[in-house]
Order: structure tokens, then C-alpha cells, then sequence
């Protein structure tokens, strides 16, 4: 089954008076439970597919089917919706609350969910000890070493139990023993049924996966 | 969709930890302008509070001393007169005399009761204790018809029995500093060798409308004081006199000074030796300055108001710049533009209700304090609170909104691209 199906998606970017063609005619499947890898040279596109992907950006053209919903025409408070409750977050820089404790980061996207729930503590707990940060509920990020600290991002980004992970550049800050520790948890959490998408330009992450796309100047390759 | 967006948004008790903590923490980045701006919104509930508490409070003290004093009420002092509407002369000569109060009884129609009285200092002295300085008042039993006194009721006042004999009525202060603690009621106390009786001690009073600290007053039969403390037994230095309307009031006034000028042969261009006030005068004078008070207040409220909403904008301002990141994270993980602009909102609100509850409170006690120290009752104004609540939360709302608009036009793809 299907979880996203691109259709001749187009993206320009309007740069002081350059016209630049991030994606230039992108069409791609990625089934539900897959592990997928993008691959692609630095400016080839990745980050522009992954927000397109993320509901954080919308195509200038083409279209977009998320879990059976055409997602290219919703408007802005939909795509909010969406990325809370679809969608989870891995980014290269992790990007969380400083001032806030492990736990209460990983409590952020239930801020924005419509139903009430009384175990959600419980629940951000199960997932730290998923990512097996339990007992560092209560640090502040930087009392966490880079891999923790994104391990952290990955519990925050299943809190609210999302059909697709989105990772772009996850291991980009770490080093490869760290590196192989965060995909081996991606790998588990496939394993669980998550669809995982991996933005990377190294080969020995694009290996976790079951696929990779090749992009290259906003084309996929032998797509 | 507004209930939602409130319930998203921080206002259920845990969210709303999580936002204040984040708005406690983000604000101790920019600690001299939240204090500035925190300062401003103090500043203006403080003095709107105490200003609405103080002039209420003048207000029902000076409905309780006109309640005190009968409503017609023109007192004539010997002495000239010191500055407009004051009654306390600028010499204290004892030219008015019973004969002077008998005319005016006599010939002025608008005259309902007249009551002449005559005060002097005297050392007095109570077992081993000797107070000196304490005014001794004598008053005529009808001054009891124009003042209600405010008795013990343990006592009694004054009756027609009383009139020549040697009684008194201890003020409340003067009854403290005498007795220190025994019941002044019964008690013997000695002025100028005389012993008095004291038949009746009375409740405080407060400073009231005539100038003088009533309290300190010890009050004796007018014939008992002239024939007993006076060596001059028909000189007074006050008349009481109530007019039997409020529309007598001014012709009376104009009468008893054509006649006492008369009287005591002034002629023209000399300047009285008396004077005649009318208590709403120096009530009108009171309210007066009040109101100068109250718009100064108003002002200064108003200012602060105004200067902590540019400081709470500024720092908010500043805020939304430092934190894009945070509203780039916040809005990937699902918050839509309105959870962001209300959590900006929120923080602004923060920011100015923690003033105005700091400002209720120090303006609480400020009016406590001044009731105290000026001797008028405490009261608080209830459209004053209303008044500082909106003015706060007015800021509050404000001062949030452009720094909303600014967050909520960050896009997270800018922000979050690795
Ligand atoms: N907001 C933008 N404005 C203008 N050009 C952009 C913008 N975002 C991306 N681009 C351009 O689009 C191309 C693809 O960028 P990106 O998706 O970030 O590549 P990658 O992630 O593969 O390095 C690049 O040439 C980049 O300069
Ligand atoms: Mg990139």
C-alpha cells in the first residue's frame, strides 16, 4: 500500500532575479513500511523533496498524495495538522528547546494535538526508553552528547505515533559509531512498521535502508 | 476553533507550565528591559490602585464628617483669617463674645441652632499623670444637637442637669494619654485646680472638617468652662451655627458678617477679626485638590501604561528574533500560525499581568499606609481594580500583537534548512 505518491512535482525558487529549479519534474512511490534512502550530491534537491515530503513546503507544481490525502492543496493550518499527527521530524542539527528538559521536548508536538490525554507523560516516557534515554528524562539538551541529544529528536518525532519519519541528514553532526547507533534505532523502528525516509549523501547510512533514490539536479535518477 | 486554539495553546495547567517556563526563561535573557517593562506596568497599576483607594476613602470621610456635623453648618472663628477656607485663624484673639451669638440668634432668621464655644490649653491631670497641652472645649448642650458625638455609650453625655456642673468628655487621643488604659468613665481629673468628672469618653474621630484633632479635645459645660477656666466669662472664640436650609447658607453667612463687623465696629477696609466658614467650602476645597490628585494619577498611570508597552513590544521583538528557531521547531511538530501568535500573546500577557498583580499589591498597601499616616478610613475602589485589570491586560494584548504578527511570518522551511 502506498503511503506517498509524488506526481510530476516541480519546485522553483526565486533567488534576487534567478530563477532556480529545485525539483524539476519528480515523480516517486514509497510503499508503507518502507525504509527508503536519498542520495544526492550537495544542491541536488534533497532538502527541497524532504520539506515537500515534511509538509513544510508546498510544490509549485505537481502533486502530492499523503496517505490517501492530496496534500499539494491544502492550506497552511491543514498542513499543521498533518505534520503533527503524520509526520515526525530528524533533523541534521536535532533543533530542540534548550531551556526545556528531554522530557518536555519530547512533550512538544502533544502541545498542538486537538484530544486531551492524561498519560502523556507516560507515553514520552515509554518512547525515551525506546530510544534508550530514560533515565535522562530530566537533563536540559546540552548536558547530552550529540547522539543522545538526537535521539531525543527521534522519541519527540513518535510521540504522537506518526506513519512517517522523515530524517534529513541525521548522522551529518555525529560521529560513525554514533552514526551506526541512531540507524540502528531507525532500523528497529522500521521493523516496528514506521516508514523511514533517510536524506543522506553517505553510503554506509544509505546501506540501513531497504532503497535508494539517486536525485541529481533536481531529477531522480533512472526515474 | 478559538477553544481549541486556547486548549492547544498553554492554557491547560500543564502546557501552560511548559509556556511560562518557556516564557520565564526566554524573558531572563533580557532581564533590563523585562524589568523595565514589568517596572512600567507596576508603576501604573500602583498609583491607578491608590489613587482610586484614597479618593474613595476621602470621599466617605468627608460624607461621614458632613454626617457628623449637621448639613447647614457655618462656623465663626475669632481671629484673622488665614488663607481661604482654612479655619485656622492667624491669631488667636478671644474677641467674639455670647453677647455676639445672642445677635446673631436674635437677628438673623436663618438660623436654626447657634452654639458658641470656647477652647483653651490647659495642663491636665489625671492621678500622677499630667498631660499638658490638652484643649479643653466648652460647649453649650445644643453643640450636642449640631455634632454627634461618638459615645462609648458606656457613659452618658451631657444633659440640661450638667450644664454648671464640673463634667467632662474625654476625647479618644486626650483619654489614651490620661488614663493609659483605665476606664477614664467615672474618673476625677484636675484642670486648673478644679476636679471634673469624667461622664462619657468617646470613639476616635479622626481630624475632621474644622481643622482641629478632635480627638485631643476634652469637652466640658460651656458655663462650667467660662465661670471655672475663664477669667473673662463672656468671651468665646467659636460659634457653631446651623442655617435652616441649604439655601440660607449664603445669605447667612453674608448677614452674620455684616453684623459682626458691625458689632465690633471694623470699619471699612479694615480687615475682620473673625471669620465665617462654611464646611462644604472646605469640603469643596478638599475635593478639589483631590481631583488635581486623581488626574495626576491618572496620568502617571497612564504614562507608565503606555511606557511598558513599548518596553514589553521591544522586548518581545527581540524575543521572536532570538527564538525562530524555537518557532520554526514548534511549528514543524504541528503548531499552526494561531498556537504561535497566542503563545507570543501569552508571554506579552505574562509579562504585564505579573506587573499589575505586583502593582495591585504594592498599591493596596500604599492606600493601607496612607489611610494610616492621613487618619482617613481604608477603602478599596472596585473600578479602580476593574480599571488597572483591563489597563493590564489592554498592554498586555497590546504590546503582543506586532510581535505575533512577526512570528507567525517566519516560515520553518527558512529556519530549519540543514
Ligand atoms: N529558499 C531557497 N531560495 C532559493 N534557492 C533555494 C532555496 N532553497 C533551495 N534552493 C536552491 O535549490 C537547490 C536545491 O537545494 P537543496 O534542496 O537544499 O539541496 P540539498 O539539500 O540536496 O543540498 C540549490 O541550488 C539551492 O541553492
Ligand atoms: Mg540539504
Amino acid at each position: 500500500m502506498k503511503l506517498i505518491e509524488l506526481r510530476h512535482l516541480r519546485k522553483q525558487f526565486i533567488a534576487g532575479d534567478v530563477m532556480v529549479d529545485a525539483l524539476k519534474d519528480v515523480s516517486l512511490t514509497v510503499e508503507r513500511g518502507a525504509f527508503t534512502a536519498i542520495m544526492g550530491a550537495s544542491g541536488s534537491g534533497k532538502t527541497t523533496l524532504m520539506n515537500i515530503i515534511g509538509c513544510l513546503d508546498t510544490p509549485t507544481s505537481g502533486t502530492y498524495i499523503l496517505n490517501g490525502m492530496d496534500v499539494s492543496t491544502m492550506d497552511d493550518d491543514q498542513l499543521s495538522a498533518v505534520r503533527n499527527k503524520t509526520i515526525g521530524f530528524v533533523f541534521q542539527n536535532f533543533f530542540l528547546l534548550h531551556y526545556a528538559t528531554v522530557l518536555e521536548n519530547v512533550l512538544l508536538p502533544t502541545l498542538y494535538v486537538d484530544t486531551l490525554r492524561h498519560d502523556l507523560k507516560d507515553k514520552a516516557m515509554e518512547m525515551l526508553q525506546i530510544v534508550g534515554l530514560k533515565d535522562r528524562a530530566l537533563f536540559k539538551p546540552r548536558q547530552l552528547s550529540g547522539g543522545q541529544q538526537q535521539r531525543t529528536a527521534i522519541a519527540r518525532a513518535l510521540i504522537n505515533d506518526p506513519d512517517l519519519i522523515i530524517c534529513d541528514e541525521p548522522t551529518g553532526q555525529l560521529d560513525s559509531n554514533t552514526a551506526s547507533e541512531i540507524m540502528k534505532i531507525l532500523t528497529k523502528l522500521n521493523e516496528k512498521g514506521k516508514t523511514i525516509i533517510v536524506v543522506t549523501h553517505d553510503a554506509n547510512i544509505a546501506a540501513y535502508a531497504g532503497s535508494t533514490i539517486v536525485i541529481k539536479d533536481g531529477l531522480i535518477e533512472g526515474g | 476553533m478559538a477553544a481549541r486554539h486556547l486548549f492547544k495553546s498553554g492554557f491547560l495547567p500543564k502546557n501552560l507550565y511548559l509556556n511560562l517556563a518557556v516564557a520565564a526563561k526566554s524573558l531572563g535573557s533580557f532581564k533590563g528591559r523585562t524589568f523595565l517593562a514589568i517596572a512600567g506596568v507596576v508603576l501604573g497599576t500602583l498609583s491607578l490602585i491608590t489613587v482610586a483607594n484614597t479618593s474613595k476613602a476621602m470621599r466617605l470621610k468627608t460624607i461621614a464628617d458632613l454626617e457628623r456635623f449637621g448639613k447647614n453648618l457655618l462656623i465663626v472663628k475669632s481671629g484673622l483669617m488665614q488663607g481661604h477656607g482654612s479655619l485656622v485663624g492667624l491669631t488667636t484673639s478671644m474677641k467674639l463674645t455670647l453677647a455676639d451669638a445672642a445677635a446673631i440668634k436674635e437677628s438673623l432668621p436663618q438660623v436654626k441652632i447657634t452654639a458658641p464655644a470656647v477652647t483653651k490649653t490647659f495642663p491636665v491631670r489625671y492621678r500622677n499623670t499630667t498631660v499638658t497641652g490638652t484643649t479643653i472645649m466648652g460647649i453649650p448642650m445644643e453643640f450636642l444637637q449640631l455634632k454627634k458625638m461618638p459615645a462609648s455609650g458606656r457613659g452618658r453625655l451631657f444633659t440640661d442637669d450638667d450644664k454648671r456642673r464640673k463634667a467632662a468628655i474625654a476625647g479618644a487621643n486626650a483619654a489614651v494619654k490620661l488614663f493609659k488604659g483605665d476606664d477614664p468613665i467615672g474618673k476625677s481629673i484636675f484642670v486648673n485646680q478644679s476636679a471634673f468628672e469624667v461622664v462619657e469618653a468617646l470613639e476616635p474621630m479622626a481630624i475632621d472638617l474644622s481643622g482641629m484633632n478632635e480627638d485631643n479635645i476634652i469637652y466640658v459645660p460651656l458655663a462650667t468652662f467660662l465661670s471655672r477656666l475663664s477669667s473673662t466669662p463672656n468671651t468665646i472664640n467659636l460659634i457653631y451655627i446651623e442655617a435652616v436650609s441649604e439655601s440660607a447658607m449664603a445669605s447667612l453667612k453674608g448677614g452674620i458678617e455684616t453684623l459682626l463687623r458691625q458689632r465690633h465696629n471694623i470699619k471699612k477696609g479694615e480687615r475682620d477679626d473673625f471669620s465665617v466658614t462654611d464646611l462644604k467650602d472646605v469640603n469643596s476645597i478638599q475635593t478639589k485638590t483631590m481631583s488635581i490628585v486623581v488626574t495626576l494619577g491618572m496620568i502617571t498611570s497612564a504614562i507608565s501604561f503606555t511606557i511598558s508597552s513599548i518596553g514589553i513590544l521591544s522586548i518581545m521583538i527581540l524575543m521572536v528574533d532570538e527564538r525562530k528557531i524555537e518557532i520554526g521547531i514548534r511549528r514543524a511538530v504541528g503548531a499552526s500560525k494561531q498556537d504561535i501568535a497566542l503563545q507570543f500573546m501569552t508571554e506579552a500577557s505574562f509579562i504585564s499581568l505579573a506587573g499589575a498583580a505586583a502593582g495591585l499589591i504594592t498599591g493596596i498597601a500604599l492606600s493601607l499606609g496612607i489611610s494610616w499616616l492621613a487618619n482617613i478610613p481604608f477603602a478599596v475602589s472596585l473600578p479602580g481594580l476593574l480599571i488597572s485589570c483591563i489597563a493590564a491586560i489592554v498592554t498586555g494584548i497590546a504590546s503582543g500583537i506586532y510581535p505575533s504578527i512577526k512570528a507567525v511570518r517566519i516560515q520553518p522551511v527558512n529556519i530549519l534548512r540543514s
